[in-house]
C-alpha cells in the first residue's frame, strides 16, 4: 500500500522532457491544470486529452508507472461519480421503465469529473516523473524569487520543500521497518474496530515521531557544521537555463492555451 | 521441532523495474539448542531470510515449517508463531514507545493477552536476564543510555518467553565495551535457558566466539554452513564474498606461513593466545637446553 504513492518518484532516463528547464515545466503544468478545468464540449475535452498524451509520450516514463500513479484516485473517483450520477438534477434514467434514480446530466459530469481527474494526476506525475526534487525545487525558488522583494522567504520555502520530499522514502522505509518490528512483539494492525485499529497506531507513531525528530536534529547540526546560513550569496553547481526548447514550447502551450479558452468562450 | 526452510526464493517489487532477487532456493535445517551465526555481506539476504522465520514475510515459492507450522498454509496463528519465534530487529531500541521501561516491555506479553501476574513475572524474568536492576522498571526508557535502550528492547522479546530467539547485529553501533557486554549476556541466556539462537551479524570476532554453527550467506543463497573451524580454513572465499575470517586467524595463517608449527583451525583470541604461549615455551625451553 505505501509503497503504490508514486508522486514524487523521479524516473532517471533521457527524454525532451528530462532535459527542459523546471521552470518551463512548473508553469505549463499550472496553466495545464487550469485548461483542464475550462475546457468544455467535445473538441476542448479531446484537445486537453490528446495534449497529456502528447506529454506522457514526450517523457518516454513506461506508462506502466503512470498507472500506479492513478490506483491511490481509482477511490475519490467512483466515490465523486456515484454521488453525482445521483445527486444531479435532470432527466431521470429509466430501466426497463423503472426509474433508477440516477439523470442524464449526472453521467455527463460523472464522466467530465472523472476525465479531469485522470488528467489531473496523469499531467502532475508527467512532472514529478521527468524533474528530480532538487531541480523541482530550484524551479520553484527561482520562480518565487521576483516576490521575495516583498517579503516571501523564497530560499527558505525551496529548502523546507526539498527537504520534506528527500525525507519521505526515508520516513516510509521507516515505517515499514518499525510496524515490522511491532508485529513481531504480537502488535496488531489489522484487526478490531476503528478505535482498537487508531490505539494500536500509537505504538508506531510515537517511534516515528522520535526518529523524524532525531533526523530533523541531526541535519540541522550537519547543515551547521556546513556553514549553511540560508541563500544569501549561495551560488549553483549546476543553474538551470532557459534553453530553446523551452522557448519552443512555450510557444506551443500558449497557442494550445489560446485555443482552450477560445473554445470555452467563443461557443 | 526445530525449522526447516525448502527452496525458498523471494523477490522485492516482483513485476517492477526495480525488481530484486533477495533468496533464491535457500535450503536449512535447524535443530532445536543450536547457536547459529548467521553472516553476509550487506545485501546477501540475511534479513530477508530471518523474515521468513517468524511469518513477517511469506515465501513467495517454496516453505518455510517452524515447528511443524508451515507458515504458508492459510489459518496459521501468526501471533503464536511470532511469539515463539522472538525477533530482535537491527537497532531494536528505536521501536521503543511506552513512556516506562516496564510497560515496554510488558507491550509484547500484554499482546499474548496474559493475565497481569505472568506479565509482571516475565517482564521482571526478562530484565534480569539482560543485567536492568528491578529500579528500572519505572524510569522513562528515552533517558537510558543507548546500550540500557537496547537491553530494554530485547528485553522486550524475551518477556514472550520465544523458543527460538534472532538477534539483527545485535551489537551495532555499540562502544566495544557494550558489545562485549550483549555478546556475553547473549552466550550465557542461550546456555542457561537452552532456546536456539541465530545470531546475525557481520562480525566475524563476534559469531566466532560463540556460535557453534554458521551460516554463510552470500548473493541470496547459503554459500557455506558449517563448523565455525571449518568455515574460518576458507579464508579466500569469504574474502571474496567481501568478508574476512577473524583478524586473529588471519594472524595464525601468516605465522603459519612464516613456518611456526601452529594449528590451523584457531580463530578465537583465547586458543591463539594459548598456542603462542606454548610455542614461546618450547621454543625458551630448546634454547635453554
Amino acid at each position: 500500500m505505501l509503497k503504490d504513492i508514486t508522486l514524487g518518484q523521479y524516473f532517471p532516463i533521457d527524454s525532451p522532457l528530462h532535459k527542459m528547464d523546471p521552470r518551463t515545466k512548473i508553469l505549463v503544468l499550472i496553466f495545464m491544470l487550469v485548461a483542464i478545468f475550462i475546457a468544455d464540449g467535445i473538441v476542448g475535452y479531446l484537445a486537453v486529452t490528446f495534449f497529456t498524451v502528447f506529454i506522457i509520450l514526450l517523457s518516454k516514463v513506461p506508462f506502466k508507472l503512470y498507472f500506479r500513479g492513478l490506483k491511490p484516485i481509482w477511490f475519490i473517483i467512483l466515490f465523486t461519480g456515484v454521488l453525482n450520477l445521483f445527486l444531479t438534477p435532470g432527466t431521470k434514467i429509466y430501466l426497463w421503465e423503472h426509474s433508477t434514480g440516477m439523470t442524464w446530466e449526472g453521467l455527463i459530469l460523472a464522466g467530465k469529473m472523472a476525465i479531469r481527474l485522470v488528467l489531473l494526476i496523469l499531467a502532475s506525475s508527467a512532472l514529478t516523473y521527468t524533474t528530480s526534487p532538487i531541480s523541482l525545487t530550484d524551479g520553484i525558488e527561482k520562480l518565487l524569487l521576483p516576490f521575495s522583494k516583498i517579503g516571501l522567504p523564497a530560499h527558505e520555502l525551496a529548502m523546507m520543500m526539498s527537504i520534506a520530499i528527500r525525507f519521505i522514502p526515508t520516513l516510509i522505509e521507516e515505517t515499514e521497518k518499525i510496524s515490522k518490528a511491532q508485529q513481531a512483539r504480537g502488535a496488531d494492525f489489522e484487526s478490531g474496530n476503528i478505535i482498537k485499529r487508531a490505539k494500536a497506531l500509537v505504538p508506531m507513531l510515537v517511534p516515528l515521531f522520535i526518529s523524524a525528530f532525531r533526523r530533523a536534529d541531526d541535519l540541522a547540526v550537519a547543515m551547521e557544521s556546513r556553514c549553511y546560513r540560508g541563500g544569501n550569496g549561495r551560488t549553483r553547481l549546476n543553474p538551470i537555463h532557459f534553453k530553446k526548447v523551452d522557448l519552443w514550447t512555450a510557444m506551443v502551450f500558449v497557442i494550445f492555451f489560446g485555443a482552450v479558452i477560445a473554445l470555452r468562450f467563443v461557443s | 521441532m526445530g525449522i526447516s526452510i525448502k527452496n525458498l526464493e523471494y523477490v522485492y517489487m516482483q513485476g517492477s523495474p526495480f525488481e530484486k532477487k533477495a533468496l533464491s532456493d535457500v535450503n536449512l535445517e535447524i535443530k532445536d539448542g543450536e547457536f547459529i551465526g548467521l553472516i553476509g555481506h550487506t545485501g546477501s539476504g540475511k534479513s530477508t531470510l530471518i523474515q521468513h522465520l517468524n511469518g513477517l514475510l511469506k515465501p513467495q515459492t517454496g516453505e518455510v515449517i517452524v515447528n511443524g507450522k508451515n507458515t504458508t498454509q492459510k489459518g496459521v496463528d501468526l501471533k503464536e508463531l511470532r511469539q515463539e519465534v522472538g525477533l530482535v530487529f537491527q537497532y531494536p531500541e528505536h521501536q521503543i514507545f511506552e513512556d516506562t521501561v516496564y510497560k515496554d516491555i510488558a507491550f509484547g506479553p500484554k499482546n499474548m493477552g496474559l493475565s497481569e501476574q505472568e506479565i509482571d513475572e516475565r517482564v521482571k524474568e526478562a530484565m534480569s536476564y539482560v543485567g536492568l536492576e528491578e529500579s528500572f522498571c519505572n524510569l522513562s526508557p528515552f533517558e537510558l543510555s543507548g546500550g540500557q535502550k537496547r537491553r530494554v528492547a530485547i528485553a522486550g522479546v524475551l518477556a514472550m518467553r520465544p523458543s527460538t530467539l534472532i538477534l539483527d547485529e545485535p551489537a551495532a553501533g555499540l562502544d566495544p565495551a557494550g558489545r562485549e557486554e550483549i555478546l556475553t549476556q547473549i552466550r550465557a541466556l542461550y546456555l542457561n535457558s537452552k532456546m536456539t539462537v541465530i545470531l546475525v551479524s557481520h562480525s566475524m570476532e563476534d559469531v566466532a566466539r560463540i556460535a557453534s554453527r554458521i551460516i554463510v550467506m552470500n548473493r541470496g543463497t547459503v554459500a557455506m554452513d558449517g563448523k565455525a573451524d571449518k568455515i574460518f580454513s576458507r579464508a579466500d572465499e569469504l574474502r571474496k564474498m567481501g568478508l574476512d575470517a577473524p583478524q586473529i586467524s588471519l594472524l595464525v595463517s601468516e605465522l603459519r606461513r612464516r613456518g611456526l608449527p601452529i594449528d590451523a583451525n584457531i580463530y578465537t583470541i583465547e586458543r591463539a593466545k594459548a598456542a603462542i604461549m606454548l610455542l614461546a615455551k618450547e621454543k625458551k625451553g630448546a634454547q635453554t637446553c
